[in-house]
C-alpha cells in the first residue's frame, strides 16, 4: 500500500474589475494511485503585489498576472485603495 | 443513459454523495422552476494564511507564532475564522488583516467585532474589522461614540487577534 501526497493549483480565476487572481491549491492524498483525500488552501493575488512576491508565485500565476495586471489596472486599483481608507 | 428527470413519490434516502458530472452545477432549493436566486451551486471549505499589516507594509519586526485561516463558502457568502498570534515592534498601527481567500464584492461590506488581546486601543473603544470592497483584506479600526476613532496599535509582548467574519464575494 503506497500513500502519496501532491499539491496542485487546481483552480485559477480572474475576478473583479481589478483582476484579482484567485488561486486554489489542492493537497491530494492517494492510496495506490487512487485519490482518498483532497483539501484546499487559497490565496489571492492583487494588482499591487510586489515584484518579489510575484516571483514566488507559480509560473502559471505569474504569466496570468503579467497579462491582466496592466499599468492601467494597477493605477486604478491604487486609486481604489486610497478611497477605501477608513 | 443520461438521467434527465427524477420524479419523487415521497421521502427517499440515498446511501452516497451526489456528484455532478459538470462543474458549476447545483440544486435549485425550495422552488419548482429554475430560479437563479434559489440556486446553490458552490460550496467549499479550506484554509488560507492571514497576515497583519500597516496600511500597505508589514509591521516592523513582525514574527508569527500562529497564522491560521479557515473558510467556508456557501454560494456567494464567505465565512472566515482567523487566528493570529504574533510579536512586532511597539506602537505601530494595525490597519489590515490580509490574505482573504476570495475577493470582497463591490456591494459594500458589514463591520464586525474583532477579538484582540494585549493590543492597545483607547479605553471604551471597540476594535472592529470591516471587509474592504473589491480587495482581499479586512480593515481594522476602533470605534467609540459611534464614530471611527483610531486604529489598534501594537505593543511589546505577544499579541493575539481572533476574528469571525462573514462577507460576500462576487
Amino acid at each position: 500500500m503506497a500513500l502519496t501526497e501532491e499539491t496542485i493549483q487546481d483552480k485559477i480565476e480572474v475576478v473583479s474589475e481589478f483582476k484579482h487572481v484567485q488561486v486554489r491549491t489542492a493537497t491530494v492524498i492517494k492510496r495506490d494511485g487512487k485519490e482518498i483525500s483532497r483539501s484546499f488552501s487559497r490565496h489571492t493575488v492583487a494588482p499591487d503585489i510586489s515584484a518579489d512576491d510575484l516571483a514566488n508565485e507559480s509560473t502559471e500565476v505569474q504569466a496570468i498576472c503579467n497579462v491582466v495586471h496592466t499599468d492601467a489596472i494597477k493605477a486604478a486599483y491604487a486609486t481604489h485603495l486610497e478611497n477605501q481608507e477608513v | 443513459m443520461a438521467l434527465t428527470k427524477v420524479r419523487g413519490l415521497g421521502l427517499g434516502t440515498l446511501d452516497d454523495n451526489i456528484t455532478f458530472s459538470t462543474a458549476g452545477k447545483g440544486v435549485h432549493l425550495g422552488v419548482t422552476s429554475a430560479t437563479a436566486s434559489n440556486l446553490l451551486d458552490d460550496y467549499e471549505e479550506g484554509t488560507f494564511t492571514p497576515t497583519v499589516t500597516e496600511a500597505s507594509t508589514d509591521l516592523p519586526s513582525i514574527s508569527y507564532t500562529q497564522q491560521t485561516g479557515e473558510y467556508t463558502r456557501i454560494g456567494r457568502s464567505i465565512h472566515v475564522e482567523i487566528t493570529i498570534t504574533f510579536t512586532a515592534s511597539a506602537n505601530y498601527n494595525i490597519r489590515r488583516l490580509r490574505g482573504l481567500p476570495f475577493t470582497v464584492s463591490s456591494g459594500g461590506a458589514p463591520s464586525s467585532g474583532i477579538g484582540m488581546l494585549n493590543i492597545n486601543y483607547d479605553t471604551g473603544d471597540v476594535p472592529i474589522a470591516q471587509a474592504s470592497t473589491t480587495t482581499t483584506y479586512l480593515n481594522c479600526a476602533t470605534i467609540g461614540s459611534n464614530i471611527i476613532n483610531d486604529y489598534p496599535r501594537t505593543r511589546s509582548g505577544t499579541m493575539y487577534i481572533r476574528v469571525s467574519y462573514t462577507y460576500k464575494t462576487s
